[in-house]
């Protein structure tokens, strides 16, 4: 598969990019193993360091037994985690190709900026979550209503240093997809407890965390 | 989250009607509130619009309503995402309560909420809605790669759900519901892999946690279709439930009716896009969005005077 960018999207991130604010780093985690997308996954982290000064990439062509990719808790791959302002657990597992490639763009700007544009009653609840959250988005690439959930696991990941936000391409990884029985995404799985479909509204989506973690 | 908050205009729907009917209104200087609500817009679901002037080249739906949205935060215009659920729009102000028990008021309200998808009220459709009945090829079809599935549908819907499908999955039964909305050739014709259940009736989606099978009645004779997922691809209709009660009247359709300024039938309301059943163009949605808040506007400065209509 050939990465290319067609010009009103290169516009868009161009656009996006002029927001930029701290570096970002975009830790690439590839390996040789039986990996459909690694290749283009870097490549894709590639293009989008073109744009700015302020990215760079950090990549790991290495197992998931690798010193590194336990620091970042990596167990597949490819995999894409963006640290800004702080490290934060924005997370890409799977290409972040289609819509989701607005989603990556989106999550630079935010860990870059150190903060995200959300409700301030939601603020206050995702800041206050003081136990380890793990939020899995499992996604396709075509489906457009995906980087709603996308977005707001991430937004959440960069409020509170306790979440972990995974965009998960569902068609990469069958095993996951199997296990948590996705048949219609976005679906959402928080903790391996508490599971919902759909693009939901951020409250919502911080109640279900609430919920998870009793 | 409870709360109350006061507006001299809320638009309901952040689809292309929505945006701009908002960003004409703040242009104006009129407080603005839009309350997009949490479906996405049909126009997320186009790939290339190549027909919206000033574009020459072709941008997505998703490029052209992120450009919109852009352009009514610019103007002024405020946006939250919640779903409407009730709404008082004979009194004034005009009230509006949201999914989260926040009450929104208006001097004035333009409906823009678009369209949405009709359940075939199947039996299990709704238990099995996200377990393998899906209203969205584009976004669930790759988790039925090379499966065999159903779709049941009527009208263009139908035809483009099949011709999504077609590049994703391994066999479709197609079932026409109502029959012949379009004709048997043009589904046929979009793939080896479509095979066309002529004058059958869906009954019952099997499946106790996710979709196993499709017994459907063909010409009287029950039968079992061994199928993982059923996608319905109905005609959308408005997305009007809303106004029930309101005042609002609509065509046996349910489109909202509107005269040539995009008023409705209750004073200080208006409407566009395709929740009005006119044009179902991006380009006449913003065209009546314009119409609608222009209009709007005008109401509301004259209710600040104290004139009546």
């Amino acid at each position: 598969m050939v990465v290319e960018l067609p010009p009103d999207v290169r516009r868009y991130i161009k656009d996006k990019f002029s927001k930029l604010v701290n570096p970002v780093t975009l830790h690439v985690f590839t390996t040789k193993n039986h990996c459909l997308y690694c290749n283009e996954t870097l490549e894709i982290a590639k293009i989008i360091a073109e744009f700015s000064h302020l990215i760079k990439i950090e990549e790991c062509e290495c197992t998931t037994d690798s010193q590194t990719a336990k620091r970042f808790n990596i167990d597949k791959h490819p995999a894409i985690v963006v640290h800004g302002k702080e490290e934060y657990g924005i997370r890409f597992f799977g290409i972040p190709s289609g819509y989701e490639l607005g989603s990556l763009v989106e999550a630079i700007v935010d860990a870059s900026r150190g903060d995200t544009e959300i409700p301030p009653d939601v603020k206050e609840i995702v800041k206050s979550i003081g136990k380890k959250v793990h939020i899995q988005v499992f996604v396709t690439p075509t489906c457009p209503y995906c980087p709603i959930a996308v977005r707001t696991a991430h937004k959440f990941a960069i409020l509170n240093r306790n979440i972990l936000g995974d965009m998960i391409e569902a068609i990469e990884f069958p095993d996951l997809s199997q296990k948590y029985m996705v048949m219609a995404v976005p679906k959402i799985v928080i903790n391996d407890k508490v599971m919902f479909e759909g693009a939901v509204p951020e409250m919502f989506f911080a109640q279900k965390i609430l919920e998870a973690i009793e | 989250m409870f709360g109350f908050e006061k507006h001299q205009l809320i638009v309901v729907g952040g689809g292309p009607a929505g945006l701009t009917a908002g960003m004409y209104a703040a242009s104006m200087k009129i407080d603005t509130l839009i309350i997009e609500g949490t479906s996405k817009p049909r126009l997320a679901l186009a790939e290339v619009i190549n027909n919206y002037p000033g574009f020459v080249e072709p941008i997505s739906g998703v490029q052209l309503l992120s450009r919109m949205r852009e352009q009514a935060l610019k103007m002024g215009a405020k946006i939250v995402k919640s779903d409407v659920i009730s709404t008082q729009l004979s009194s004034h102000p005009k009230m509006l309560t949201t999914r989260e028990n926040k009450i929104y008021s208006a001097d004035a309200v333009v409906i823009a909420t678009g369209l949405q998808q009709q359940s075939l009220r199947i039996k299990n459709e709704q238990k099995l809605t996200g377990r393998g009945v899906s209203y969205c090829a584009v976004c669930d079809g790759p988790l039925f790669a090379g499966k065999t599935v159903a779709l049941i549908g009527s009208g263009e819907a139908l035809i483009e759900e099949a011709e999504r499908l077609s590049g994703i999955v391994g066999k479709i039964y197609v079932i026409q519901v109502p029959p012949e909305t379009v004709e048997n050739k043009r589904i046929t014709g979009i793939s080896e892999k479509i095979e066309l259940v002529e004058k059958a009736r869906p009954i019952e989606i099997l499946g106790e946690e996710y979709v196993t099978g499709l017994k459907i009645s063909v010409s009287g004779r029950e039968e079992l279709l061994d199928v993982s997922a059923v996608f319905i691809a109905t005609e959308k209709i408005p997305t009007a439930k809303l106004l029930e009660n309101s005042g609002v009247r609509t065509d046996p359709r349910g489109c909202i009716i509107v005269d040539k300024d995009q008023k409705t039938s209750v004073e200080g309301v208006y409407a566009a896009g395709d929740c009005t059943c006119r044009g179902l163009q991006v380009v006449t949605a913003a065209g009546d969005a314009a119409v609608a808040a222009i209009n709007a506007s005008v109401y509301i400065r004259r209710k600040l005077k104290g004139v009546s209509r």
